[in-house]
């Protein structure tokens, strides 16, 4: 028997299971080889060292812990953590995308809902009133987009000062006006004038909205100043020019930014040998109503056809409203309801009035 | 050798008959089981682990597998072969997890031999405090040696050495056969005297 051989049986002759004669031939080559039998020694050493091992006991409350993992007690921590933990049912990102983004844009749009409610009627007037925010200084007289038998004469100009204040204004008129709009009513009457001399004329009254005190005597002191102005009369005067001419040239005056006068068309009626209308009466008498209130005339719109008022705008104090409002009764028999303005000092009403044959 | 096998012959015929008595419905038989193989259990999972508190942890696992499992018990081996295998398989399936190498690479520095294993105490009244420390520390090296082995050859040598199994039975718990167990045993045993060379 060699080393490498009798080595590997080193373990089995420890043990004791190796068969007798195998045994034999190893303990002969041990007694025999110095190193064989140091590596033996050693082995035994070893073998007689693992097997001296204190075993490793298990702690006291080994039972009981297992005890506790069989049969877990009751506690409403472990049912939830049993139930939920880990998550049974498992959500797809998809449907969590889709359900987040959908939530997001329902509530966009709900946000946005108030300014789409917004009413189109009060949407359609809030134009109108910027579009008049926005006049250029001195009279002025353009026809409207909204009929072309129609022209507005823009009886005011606007001082330096009342330029800026509106320009300031202009990018926020829109808006301001439609919160107000929003908020405040619009009472339409209608005017039946009662004398015979009056032939019967529909007025629609129209309070829109406020505008400041300052601004508007600036702009009355303005419109004074055209009223009486002469520069077209004078150059109007004598000349048989039919309507269409009148505004043809009063388009021209615009460009220069020159004043055309709303009692033009009455004095140039006049001039013509042209009566003038009644409509064209109660629109000077309400002129100087207006005057009389503190309030002012904005724009007067006319007829191209028969040249007659058929429109007059005009802004006066809401406390003055009701005096106004005594007044038109007494001009004619008013139509429709009556208005219901809350009579707030400082506050200016501006007013439409529509005159139809 | 003979009271052994008898001794182990009465341990055997218990364990069926505290079996038959668990699969009846007797859940109290378990504990009885229990009693006769926890510390067993535990020193092998120890050994194998290194770590009193892994190795508690293990032999939990071990017994909860055997409650789970010994409803289906048919008695084609000994209880303590069965418990041996779940416990083996157990072992080496920590030892092989990602969890436990990740644990052994950031193992604090003073997790001693001592402090690891508060159920190691040699109890020798007569011994002096060197000799105690002297066997402390042939202890500390010869479980730093186990556990560098690999995983059968120590399943073997811990199986036969610490826990005294025969051949026979380790070849039943680790599925080798015996001429396996054998030469994997002379293997595991060199490799433990060229690691102790000159230390014990």
């Amino acid at each position: 028997m060699n080393c490498p051989g009798s080595k590997k049986l080193f373990s089995e002759y420890i043990d004791g299971v190796l068969d007798p004669d195998t045994k034999a031939q190893l303990e002969e080559h041990v007694l025999q080889c110095t190193d064989c039998r140091r590596a033996l020694e050693d082995l035994k050493a070893l073998v007689r060292e693992l097997r001296t091992i204190e075993p490793v006991k298990a702690p006291d409350d080994f039972i009981d812990r297992l005890h506790e993992r069989i049969e877990p007690r009751f506690s409403f921590g472990k049912i939830i953590k049993t139930l939920f933990v880990p998550i049974r049912i498992k959500i797809p990102v998809q449907l969590v995308t889709a359900t987040a983004t959908a939530v997001l844009v329902f509530s966009i749009i709900h946000l946005q809902q108030p300014e789409k409610q917004f009413p189109e009627k009060l949407l359609k007037d809030a134009p109108m009133i910027s579009e008049k925010e926005e006049v250029k200084p001195g009279l002025m007289k353009e026809p409207t987009e909204q009929s072309p038998e129609r022209k507005i004469y823009t009886p005011k100009s606007a001082s330096p000062k009342t330029i800026a204040y509106k320009k300031s204004k202009t990018n926020k008129v829109k808006g301001i006006v439609s919160k107000e709009l929003k908020t405040e009513k619009v009472i339409e009457l209608a005017l039946v004038l009662k004398t015979d001399i009056y032939r019967k004329s529909a007025l629609k009254i129209t309070p829109i909205k406020a505008a400041p005190p300052a601004e508007s005597s600036e702009v009355h002191d303005e419109e004074e100043k055209t009223y009486t102005s002469s520069s077209l009369r004078s150059r109007m005067a004598g000349k048989a020019a039919t309507k269409e001419e009148v505004f043809a040239g009063a388009a021209k005056q615009d460009k220069k930014a020159e004043t055309p006068l709303p009692a033009q068309s009455s004095a140039l009626k006049e001039e013509a040998g042209e009566p003038e209308s009644d409509v064209e009466k109660i629109t000077e008498k309400l002129k100087k109503l207006i005057k009389d209130l503190k309030g002012e005339i904005k724009s007067i719109e006319y007829s191209n056809k028969t040249g007659h008022p058929i429109s007059l705008t005009a802004v006066i104090p809401v406390d003055k409203y009701s005096v106004f409002y005594g007044k038109l009764k007494e001009m004619g028999t008013l139509h429709g309801p009556a208005p219901a303005v809350k009579e707030r000092k400082k506050e200016m009403i501006r007013i439409k009035l529509v005159i139809s044959k | 050798m003979k009271e052994k096998k008898k001794t182990s012959q009465n341990l055997a015929s218990k364990d069926v008959e505290l079996i038959k008595a668990f699969q009846s419905g007797k859940k109290a038989a378990f504990d009885e089981l229990i009693l006769g193989h926890k510390d067993k259990v535990f020193n092998l999972c120890y050994w194998f682990v290194g770590d009193y508190q892994d190795a508690n942890d293990l032999a939990q696992d071990v017994f909860f597998k055997a409650f789970k499992a010994l409803k289906n018990f048919r008695f084609e081996s000994a209880f303590s072969t069965w418990i041996y295998r779940i416990a083996v398989n157990t072992c080496k399936n920590r030892l092989n997890s990602f969890q436990y190498r990740l644990k052994k690479k950031f193992v604090h520095l003073n997790h001693t031999a001592a402090g690891s294993n508060p159920g190691v105490e040699i109890a020798d009244e007569l011994s002096s405090p060197e000799i105690e420390l002297g066997k402390k520390e042939r202890m500390r090296l010869i479980k730093a040696a186990i556990n560098s082995l690999p995983s059968n050859k120590k399943a073997v040598v811990v199986l036969r050495d610490i826990e005294g199994l025969s051949y026979e039975e380790i070849s039943s718990v680790t599925g080798f056969n015996l001429g396996t167990v054998k030469s994997k045993l002379a293997r595991a045993r060199q490799d433990l005297r060229e690691m102790l060379k000159g230390e014990i």
